[in-house]
């Protein structure tokens, strides 16, 4: 029972206010190519102290994008979470979460990204394990691990910071050729793959799923995993060619796993979190190829679709009574007419399709990319992942409105609260008009493209011949008997499990051998007890002298007179 | 009976000793001094009319006397070619006196034997002449000077660690204090009468807490009062000697450790450091059992509060040193 009747509908107002000031700065700002520095100087002379605001175009759109999703989220949570009892815990974590982005999004200075980026990593661990469950637990556990991987590589980059004597980034413009930028490069190339979930680290961003559905909108599609992508932004000059390089094989090998992990998997969450993801390797790509104003479009776009991909998954979740295993859906397009166009204009967005946002934003990575001569299994890669992800994509679509029905039998399965579908409407409204609207303002002459006709028409062709193979594949029973596959897929490559259990079993093995060993054993004997012994017995030695015979003292004192009359003569 | 004829003589005796030290320009006449300042001090040694204290007393008379014998010796060198030898010999004969290490055997078994009294005065008036002559002959920058000054502080500083003894801890932390103090009279006269004062004042405080509550042993410190004021008064006193900030006792050691480095005496500086941590652990260790194996009612009676000298004296030590933090 929240306090205020109306408190969700004013949070959301508020967002909505404040995203359109900051959505026509923005657009101001990019229009006269201003930024605003806003600064508190706060002394120190070897070392700048200084608290700044940064106001740019490319903070202001990305902040406008992240309240314009968080407005909708928070008015869609008022009916979603309304029988839950913890919802003012709820509210106030979410509202916690936005406070967090939105010091990150406007802050050039290292320490007060840090503070953005602890506060995501916390927050979203208290939105992870909200529901009272061990799965929550245990998802949010390595949520927050992971999470905590990328703050240590943010701190030791803060010393790399104080040995240039500015926390600001831009300071780094001035110096990008010195011998240790590649420090300063590759620790926050690190922290960007632990929050955007790379391929090492990316056993949480699909174990999250376990959070409440506005939460996963809200977060785990749009802001917090974007951190990454746009801290990476901001270092966009430090940038070198290994980071580059090592960065691209690392996104190509995410976006390969998690198309094909996609296919097959049944939970419905699941499948858009490695949507999600494959999406981040796209974005990631672009990074490396050096495209950092694309990867920016991308991630605005990418944001408004996703957000509104996992919002009417939350519906349907509802509405066939809170089961999230896909193969319980189906023909829910009879019962769900307008969360079946909104789903379907996302994920045709995803896929690429012509004019929908997707094709201005991923289509352009993909030409972009064609344009670049880094190898042939690069290309190759990127449009195999291209094909995967309009598989998954259909799958869920088929599987979900078109095939038989496979839920219970007395469910209710109807839409009619308004509350659930108005945001829902708007974000659609806002990601169909996102794609050309972006463009035209963050790219103030077109980009040009110049493809021999086959890459040219590549992209389109992979889309198509997607559609048609998993349309038919979806009609034959047998194609879902590969086991060995199945499971290999099905368990994520093993990648939890490697970067979980294996990693902290042996780890832990090792440490209890050193701690009984070393800390507890012979480091007590050489340091602590061995010097207070050593002391302690120095002087017992020295009462051996106290035995209240003065002819002993005063020979100690001739002794010494002689000693130093040898010494001087 | 501190106003009794006799020890009203002794005390005025070493009064004037002070003077007479203080006030003459050759080495006889500071010599004159000492010697004073050991015949006046026997009877206040014997004030306590025991076995224990006379021959406490023999030992303390025979002591100062070789070292009377090595200073006068040394001060005949200075007359022949063997100036070395003879700044050497006086450094070594005012040692003893002091009581500094490696001449510090002879300082426990005395201050075991002798009461509160006494014992302040041995460690604390007995040292001001004999530092005074310090400053007045010795180069102070010779490396015997330094020998003495290190193996000073370390000496009193591990020989305490085994101490289970009230007055031995005291000794031994006079011992290192000496260090200090010897430290402090080779930078200028003026750093050096600041430190001693200082050191008199702490010494004072917690001489006059163990004298009120009659400690003499560790293990009678958990039988202190029974009010945690008193025991407060106790702990605040020795971190005060020990030289930990906001007491009176850090000033001293902070501007000594300033002069230390400034001077670049680096090894000094960091035995000194190292040393006061130690001195400052059983300190500690007085209190562990006061604080820790207390609280048990031993007897129904309430104590008395503490005299209003001993209190005064106590928040001197305690908290003295806010307006020199401000200069």
């Amino acid at each position: 029972m929240t306090v205020d009747k109306y408190l969700y509908q004013k949070i959301s107002f508020f967002l909505i206010n404040f995203m359109l000031v900051i959505g026509f700065t923005g657009v101001f700002l990019s229009l006269s190519g201003v930024s605003i520095f806003i600064e508190w100087f706060l002394g120190g002379s070897s070392m700048n102290f200084s608290l700044i605001f940064l106001f740019d175009s490319i903070s202001c759109f990305f902040l406008s994008v992240v309240l314009c999703i968080s407005a909708n989220v928070v008015w869609y949570s008022k009916s979603y979470m309304a029988t839950d009892p913890n919802a003012n815990r709820f509210i106030l974590l979410v509202v916690g979460f936005i406070t967090s982005m939105a010091i990150l999004i406007i802050s050039p200075n290292i320490l007060s990204i840090l503070l953005g980026w602890d506060g995501l990593g916390l927050i979203s661990y208290g939105l992870v394990i909200y529901y009272p469950s061990s799965k929550s637990s245990s998802a949010g556990m390595i949520t927050v691990l992971s999470n905590r991987v990328g703050d240590v590589c943010i701190l030791l980059s803060i010393g790399w910071f104080m040995s240039v004597g500015d926390f600001n980034f831009s300071i780094w413009a001035l110096l990008s050729n010195t011998d240790f930028s590649i420090w300063v490069s590759f620790l926050v190339m690190l922290a960007a793959m632990t929050k955007s979930a790379q391929i090492p680290f990316s056993a949480w961003l699909p174990a999250a799923m376990a959070a409440p559905t506005p939460v996963s909108a809200l977060v785990h599609s749009s802001t917090l995993v974007t951190a990454g992508v746009y801290l990476l932004i901001r270092f966009s000059f430090i940038l070198g060619e290994s980071c580059s390089a090592f960065l691209m094989f690392i996104s190509i090998m995410t976006m390969f796993m998690s198309g094909v992990v996609a296919i097959f998997e049944y939970d419905f969450k699941k499948i858009i979190a490695l949507s999600t993801l494959s999406q981040l390797g796209m974005m990631m790509f672009a990074i490396s190829l050096g495209l950092f104003e694309v990867a920016f479009f991308h991630l605005l776009t990418h944001a408004l679709f996703k957000a509104l991909l996992f919002l009417c998954a939350g519906i349907l979740i509802h509405g066939v009574g809170n089961t999230q295993d896909i193969r319980s859906f189906g023909s829910l397009s009879l019962n769900f007419p307008l969360v079946t166009v909104c789903m379907n204009l996302a994920n045709l967005s995803l896929c690429g399709v012509p004019f929908l946002a997707g094709f201005y934003s991923k289509d352009l990575i993909v030409e972009l990319a064609c344009q670049y001569s880094w190898g042939i299994f690069i290309l190759l890669m990127m449009f195999v992942c291209l094909s995967l992800t309009v598989l998954y994509s259909v799958r869920l679509t088929y599987l979900s409105f078109v095939s038989a029905y496979g839920g219970g039998s007395l469910v209710s399965v109807c839409e009619t609260d308004y509350s659930l579908l108005a945001p829902v409407v708007i974000l659609s409204f806002t990601s169909l008009m996102s794609g050309p609207v972006l463009s035209w303002l963050s790219f103030s002459c077109p980009t040009l493209i110049f493809l021999p006709t086959f890459l040219k028409w590549g992209a389109l062709f992979f889309v198509v011949s997607s559609v048609v193979i998993m349309v038919s594949l979806q009609r034959l029973v047998y194609f879902y008997m590969w086991g060995t596959v199945k499971k290999f897929s099905g368990l994520m490559w093993f990648l939890p499990w490697l970067t979980g259990q294996w990693l902290t079993l042996n780890t832990l093995k090792n440490a209890d051998q050193f701690l009984k060993i070393y800390d507890q054993g012979w480091l007590e004997f050489y340091s602590s007890k061995g010097i207070s012994m050593g002391a302690n017995s120095m002087s017992l030695f020295s009462l051996k002298f106290q035995h209240n015979s003065l002819k002993i003292h005063f020979l100690v004192f001739l002794v010494w007179l002689f000693m130093c009359l040898i010494y001087i003569l | 009976m501190w106003l009794s004829p006799s020890l009203l003589l002794m005390i005025i005796s070493i009064v004037t000793s002070i003077c007479l030290v203080i006030s003459s320009p050759s080495l006889f006449i500071s010599w004159i001094g000492l010697e004073l300042n050991t015949l006046a001090f026997l009877p206040l040694l014997l004030s306590k009319k025991s076995k224990l204290a006379s021959e406490a007393s023999i030992k303390y008379f025979l002591t100062q006397t070789l070292a009377s014998v090595l200073i006068l010796v040394g001060g005949l060198w200075f007359l022949a070619p063997w100036g070395g030898l003879a700044t050497l010999t006086l450094l070594l004969g005012l040692s003893i006196k002091l009581g500094a290490a490696p001449f510090h055997s002879w300082v426990l078994s005395i201050a075991e034997a002798s009461g509160w009294v006494p014992l302040f005065a041995l460690l604390t008036i007995q040292k001001i002449n004999p530092l005074l002559m310090l400053w007045m002959f010795c180069h102070l920058s010779m490396p015997f000077f330094y020998v003495v000054v290190l193996s000073s502080l370390i000496m009193g500083g591990l020989a305490g660690l085994t101490q289970t003894s009230v007055r031995s801890i005291l000794t031994f932390s006079s011992i290192n204090h000496v260090g200090w103090l010897m430290t402090a009279l080779s930078f200028s006269l003026s750093v050096g009468a600041y430190y001693f004062l200082i050191y008199l004042t702490t010494l004072l405080c917690s001489i006059l807490i163990f004298h009120m509550f009659n400690v003499s042993h560790i293990n009678q410190l958990p039988l202190l009062s029974f009010k945690p004021s008193n025991q407060m008064l106790l702990f605040f006193a020795l971190l005060s000697l020990g030289g930990l900030p906001p007491f009176l006792g850090f000033l001293p050691k902070w501007m000594i450790l300033q002069l230390t480095v400034s001077y670049s005496l680096l090894l000094v500086g960091g035995v000194m450091i190292s040393m006061s941590l130690v001195v400052l652990f059983f300190y500690l260790r007085l209190m562990f059992s006061a604080f820790m194996m207390g609280g048990v009612n031993l007897t129904t009676l309430s104590s008395d509060p503490l005299p209003f000298s001993c209190l005064l004296c106590c928040s001197l030590s305690i908290t003295g040193g806010y307006p020199d933090y401000f200069l």
